[in-house]
């Protein structure tokens, strides 16, 4: 019994011996820092320099080093190697979030950058189709100034005298006419939603009923050309008016030669020929 | 003899004194707690696909913390606690690789909707 203590109390002693050489043994070759501690202040370091985590990750940046600085201390006081480093891996950690929370805070402030063009675009978009519009106008308006019309309450008129048109008393069109009625026909290719009332006219020489006959025949004779130069005949409409509206004296020859003309009615977009020539 | 004995168990106590401390550190259950807070936080925006691994490394070490909570073994809380402390900031780097991740898509898709727009305002003008 007593032999056996003895045993136990030397054993201990001699266990209590080896613990603490140990322990100097292990506080003599851990003498340098963790490296950890090392790399991550490298890391924190290397965060702090870069504008973009500072612009945006402040917060994140300042709890790394928080965590850094808790990572040294516990080294400094406590010659802890192995909460030291384990600290310093969370500072790491914490340095790498940071940069995360900084890419992420500069693709949002992008894309509200972006966004926010965005009205700007559309202005600049409305003013080009503003602008397209406009433009459109004007070449429908050069293009009607080339047949010559003359713009009246239901589209434009374009007066092809008569005697240009046609021989006195037929009804077929002479060859000097076709490059005008040509530019109309061309015309109503490229605008292929608009229409044309051709009326006739004619002097007060002859009777009544064969200028009437004269002038829807000569109407016709224009409506026929538009349609061989490929214009759908539900677009042209024609009339005849014989002598009954002259727009000069017919007691001067120069009077009647006015008087003796098929117009052309250019309709504005969206009117229908067939419509135009009942209502009247 | 007693005295021996004495001076045995009072050697015995130095020696082990920091080991035994170690045996009072509680479980680390608010790391714990903590830790799963993050992520089920980074679950929430579906982080597993932006981040795959942090979130298996993270998931793993929680894990791992637990089962030693569980075992009950007093020399076991340190590296419980580190262990969570471990998973706690990476589900949280996982949390915002997914969140940095889905800001820089949207920005590209605001980018491409700009094209777009500006495309066609060119279209327009001519």
């Amino acid at each position: 019994m007593t032999l056996r203590s003895d045993s136990y109390a030397l054993r201990a002693v001699r266990l209590a011996g080896a613990l603490t050489l140990a322990a100097a043994l292990s506080a003599c070759a851990t003498i340098d820092p963790p490296p950890e501690l090392g790399d991550a202040r490298l890391a924190y370091e290397e965060a702090t320099a870069d504008p973009l985590i500072n612009k945006y990750a402040s917060v994140p940046l300042y709890e790394a080093k928080k965590e850094l600085d808790r990572a040294a201390k516990i080294w400094e006081e406590t010659g802890d190697a192995e909460e030291s480093a384990h600290v310093a891996r969370l500072a790491e950690k914490r340095v790498a979030i940071a940069e995360k929370v900084a890419m992420g805070a500069q693709a949002q402030a992008e894309t509200r950058k972006l966004l926010g063009s965005r009205s700007a675009i559309e202005l600049q978009t409305r003013e080009a189709q503003i602008a397209a519009r406009d433009q459109a106008i004007a070449a429908r308006e050069r293009e009607i100034a080339e047949l010559k019309a003359k713009p009246t309450d239901s589209g434009m008129v374009l007066t092809l005298g008569g005697d240009v048109l046609f021989d006195t008393g037929k009804a077929t069109i002479a060859p000097g006419a076709r490059a005008q009625l040509d530019r109309v026909a061309q015309f109503l290719r490229e605008h292929p939603g608009r229409e044309v009332v051709v009326t006739g006219h004619t002097d007060s020489t002859g009777t009544a009923s064969f200028n009437q006959t004269l002038s829807e025949q000569r109407a016709a004779a224009v409506g026929s050309y538009l349609t061989a130069a490929g214009i759908d005949g539900r677009r042209v409409a024609t009339r005849g008016r014989g002598l009954s509206m002259p727009v000069a004296s017919n007691a001067t020859s120069a009077g009647r030669q006015q008087n003796r003309r098929v117009d052309i009615l250019v309709l504005d977009a969206g009117q229908k020929a067939s419509e135009h020539v009942l209502s009247r | 003899m007693s005295t021996w004995r004495a001076i045995a168990v009072f050697l015995l106590a130095l020696a082990l004194g920091p080991t035994l401390g170690c045996a009072s550190v509680p479980a680390p259950n608010e790391e714990i707690s903590n830790a799963e807070l993050a992520l089920r936080e980074a679950d929430s925006i579906n982080a597993v696909e932006h981040a795959p691994l942090q979130m298996r490394i993270a998931r793993e070490k929680l894990d791992e913390a637990k089962a030693l909570v569980r075992k009950g073994e007093d020399e076991d809380m340190v590296e419980a606690r580190r262990l969570a402390e471990s998973a706690l900031v990476e589900a949280q780097l996982a949390d915002q690789t997914a969140r940095a991740e889905i800001a820089d898509q949207n920005r590209k898709e605001a980018q491409a909707t700009m094209d777009a727009m500006r495309r066609e305002s060119g279209l327009n003008r001519n």
